[in-house]
């Protein structure tokens, strides 16, 4: 048992709380990992101290702290030079540290519906009782849920600190470019206005150059992974979805894509040589939607024991073209407006029968986590559409932040059941 | 009176202009919670979905709602997005879907008014042609029910409905959803002349009101208020204020082109009493600030719709809003079913004995 397995009930409330919203739990956090040597990629080990160190500087309250929700374009927030803090992100954290069932039964007692989301509930717990830092201003996009622009404006109140709305609209062509570009511009002035900091085309340039970077080193990482074995297991490569949250825009993304890259590169050479690092690959799988956060064997159970390889998910997909620093809302809005999972979710179909042929997938794994909307919502359709074309699909209800609502054993004999019948199929 | 040769064509977020399908020839129908409050069954839209988008999916599968020519599907939320997809190739009707801003802003105006020139092309296409003229004579009979109700309601609309009580207002809403408007118009006007369930009370602002809000009620929920008298009620719900409130402005009767005419709509849409879906917040606070000042309510009853994110946290903003000026709020959370009305029945009555 590790100091993570017992910490929550060793720690007192108050004390409790301290630690997780110093800096300095970060700042130690990133020393002893820097002479941690277990990591099974350097990137990864790269990618949690960026995590501790924004959350460091979070804390730290130095700069102004934005609270964002997922895909909202990090870049402008970087360019203005706000601290970007994403409570959906903390609540993934705080559900692998194990605080997660106070910050739940907290926003229940609160009157938080039990049916909503639990990254939502728990983020709502992490805010009302002071576990996160507090926000100078919220922004939120529309892009995927309903849920989370509600929870931010219900916070904005709380807290009485100014709250935008990203209205991204469900259509895909120039008028709907434009209605994004004018808001986030409209965005960018109230953001300048109220914080005193200034935005230069300069800095989104650089911001823009970053993000450009990164997603370039990000495409050469997904393209290895169509190769036969894929160079990279889908537990490994679910991590790096915090990117996409949190490091759009960010000076050190492209390092760790980059690093990331190198290492795949590495290991398809050692196989190349005989190595038997990449093992046997069984069956080829796309993931949907998240994974458990909290301790779990899910994925290892599936990768592991039974042999088979998540080779893409669609939350690492680049869905996005390059960005135009000479039309930087434009461009940013194009990068909004692109995204798989707004509208109808024929899209995300489109999406999913992409990544199997170019994977060469043998069957999808949804994992569905109860309270989404918009993924789990659309599982029936899912289910259907790719039942028609003969490609087998799994879902698998469960939860990414509640280990209460998540049946270990259930979901690991629906597993083994799937791949019996991929085998089958197999003859 | 209007033949629509063209048939139904159902409808289900009150951001749907009506107009337009009306001038396309087509009869438009509100396609409501079904009367037995059973949902579509999990193969078609996952279980945790608002209920009223699992009964209307039951109901266009199994033909509840008649025979039907298409449907206009609002991008209200996840669920009817869901919906849209799942019956966009399965019916025998045409499914069309219509994005709606979420934000109040000019140029949300003007998107709004381009969506509307979508939807009318396409109308067009499937009905008949949507001409300058014949889409103004829609405006204009949809108007006119807030004329009607303007003169025939004493204190005038909309503060007036609370002369009607629970039972009408119930009954108006499906009226209004079932019938076709000119009828509908009809119907109103002998009512408001006639019925003797019309509630006297003294002038707007001096009896004591309950406000009714949150999502879609179930039917049950305004026969249960019904039952239980005592006070006026304002139906500040979808099926009350948030459908018969739309802001038709001036622009509307001066537009020379459609395109003016459909700018005009679009701001009546979007200006009326916001929804909690709408942004930012403070515009449905001060709304509500606004019924407060009119009105001496005493109490609110909100309607939680399961699975809706919507009205699960706009109830949380309203509690605080209420709790802050000391009018108590009784929550009744509700899937649309059937079953549960006695229960809720004596929940309300408790409630109503609390703040008498």
């Amino acid at each position: 048992m590790g100091l993570l397995d017992t910490w929550p009930k060793r720690a007192g409330e108050e004390l409790r709380q301290k630690i997780i919203s110093s800096p300095y739990t970060y700042r130690l956090g990133k020393l002893l990992l820097l002479r941690r040597k277990n990591y099974s990629l350097e990137a990864v080990r790269k990618l949690t101290a960026l995590g501790l160190e924004l959350a460091a500087r979070a804390y730290s309250k130095k700069n102004p702290v934005v609270w964002t929700t997922a895909f909202f374009p990090g870049e402008l927030l970087y360019a203005l030079g706000f601290v970007p803090f994403a409570p959906e992100v903390a609540a993934a954290a705080a559900s692998s540290m194990k605080v997660a069932p106070l910050l739940l039964n907290f926003s229940q007692q609160q009157g938080f519906a039990s049916d909503t989301c639990s990254f939502h509930r728990c983020a709502a717990g992490g805010a009302l009782l002071e576990y996160f830092p507090a926000p100078d201003f919220l922004v939120a996009s529309s892009h995927l849920c309903e849920g989370a622009p509600q929870l931010f404006q219900f916070l904005g109140e709380y807290f009485l600190r100014p709250f935008y709305l990203l209205d991204v609209p469900a259509r895909q062509d120039g008028a709907a470019e434009r209605y994004v570009a004018g808001q986030l511009k409209e965005i960018a002035a109230e953001l300048e206005k109220k914080s005193g900091l200034s935005l230069s085309a300069e800095k989104l340039r650089k911001s823009f150059y970053y993000s450009n970077l990164a997603r370039e080193a990000q495409l050469a990482v997904n393209q290895l992974r169509r190769r036969l074995p894929s160079p990279m297991r889908g537990e490994e490569a679910l991590a790096f979805v915090y990117l996409h949250f949190q490091g759009q825009g960010h000076p050190g993304a492209h390092r760790i894509y980059a690093t990331l890259l190198k290492e795949l590169q590495g290991r398809i050479l050692r196989h190349e040589a005989g190595s038997n690092e990449l093992g046997g690959e069984g069956f080829r799988l796309i993931w949907l939607h998240l994974k458990p956060y909290f301790q779990n064997d899910l994925l290892s159970f599936l990768e592991r024991d039974l042999n088979a390889r998540v080779v893409m998910e669609e939350m690492n997909y680049v869905y996005w073209p390059p960005l135009d620093p000479d039309r930087p809302f434009l461009s940013l809005a194009r990068k909004a407006i692109s995204h798989q999972g707004t509208g109808p979710v024929e899209r995300r179909l489109r999406l999913i029968l992409r990544l199997v042929e170019e994977y060469r997938a043998h069957g999808v794994i949804q994992f569905s986590q109860w309270g989404c909307r918009q993924s789990t919502g659309a599982v029936p359709y899912l289910k259907e559409e790719l039942r028609k074309r003969g490609i087998p699909f799994l879902s698998l209800d469960g939860d990414c932040v509640d280990s209460g609502s998540f049946p270990a054993g259930q979901l690991r004999t629906r597993v083994e059941g799937f791949l019996e019948m991929l085998k089958a199929a197999k003859g | 009176m209007v033949s629509f040769a063209r048939g139904k064509v159902g409808w289900l977020c009150t951001y749907t202009p009506e107009e337009i399908i009306h001038a396309a020839g087509f009869e438009p129908f509100r396609l409501l919670p079904l009367e037995d409050g059973t949902a579509a069954a999990d193969r078609l839209l996952y279980s945790n979905l608002c209920p009223y988008a699992r009964q209307v999916a039951r109901g266009l599968e199994d033909g509840s709602y008649g025979t039907l020519a298409g449907v206009v599907v609002a991008n209200s939320c996840h669920a009817a997005l869901h919906l849209y997809s799942v019956f966009r190739e399965k019916g025998s009707f045409f499914f069309y879907f219509l994005d709606l801003p979420r934000v109040m802003s000019r140029a949300a105006e003007e998107g709004f008014a381009g969506e509307l020139e979508r939807m009318l092309f396409f109308l067009s296409k499937m009905g008949e042609p949507v001409t300058l003229k014949r889409l103004k004579e829609a405006v204009k009979l949809y108007a006119q029910t807030q004329e009607i109700l303007g003169k025939g309601l004493p204190g005038g609309f909309p503060e007036g409905l609370t002369a009607l009580g629970p039972s009408l207002i119930s009954h108006l809403a499906f009226q209004a959803a079932a019938l076709p408007r000119e009828e509908f118009n009809q119907k109103l006007e002998q009512m408001l002349r006639e019925d003797p369930r019309l509630v006297q009370h003294g002038p707007v602002g001096e009896s004591p009101c309950l406000l009714l809000t949150g999502s879609i009620p179930p039917r049950g929920l305004l026969e249960v208020l019904s039952k239980v008298g005592l006070f006026t009620f304002y139906p500040e719900n979808c099926t009350g204020v948030r459908y018969f409130g739309k802001k038709y402005g001036r622009d509307l009767e001066e537009a020379k082109t459609l395109g003016e005419l459909l700018l005009g709509l679009a701001r009546a849409y979007l200006k009326k009493p916001p929804c909690p879906r709408f942004f930012p917040w403070g515009r449905r606070k001060s709304y509500f600030e606004s019924l407060i000042g009119k009105f001496k309510v005493r109490g609110v009853i909100y309607h939680d719709l399961e699975f809706c994110d919507l009205s699960h946290y706009d109830f949380l903003l309203l509690k605080g809003f209420f709790s802050a000026r000391n009018i108590p709020v009784l929550k009744v959370k509700t899937e649309l079913e059937k079953a549960g009305l006695g229960q809720l029945q004596t929940r309300i009555e408790a409630f109503l004995e609390m703040i008498s």
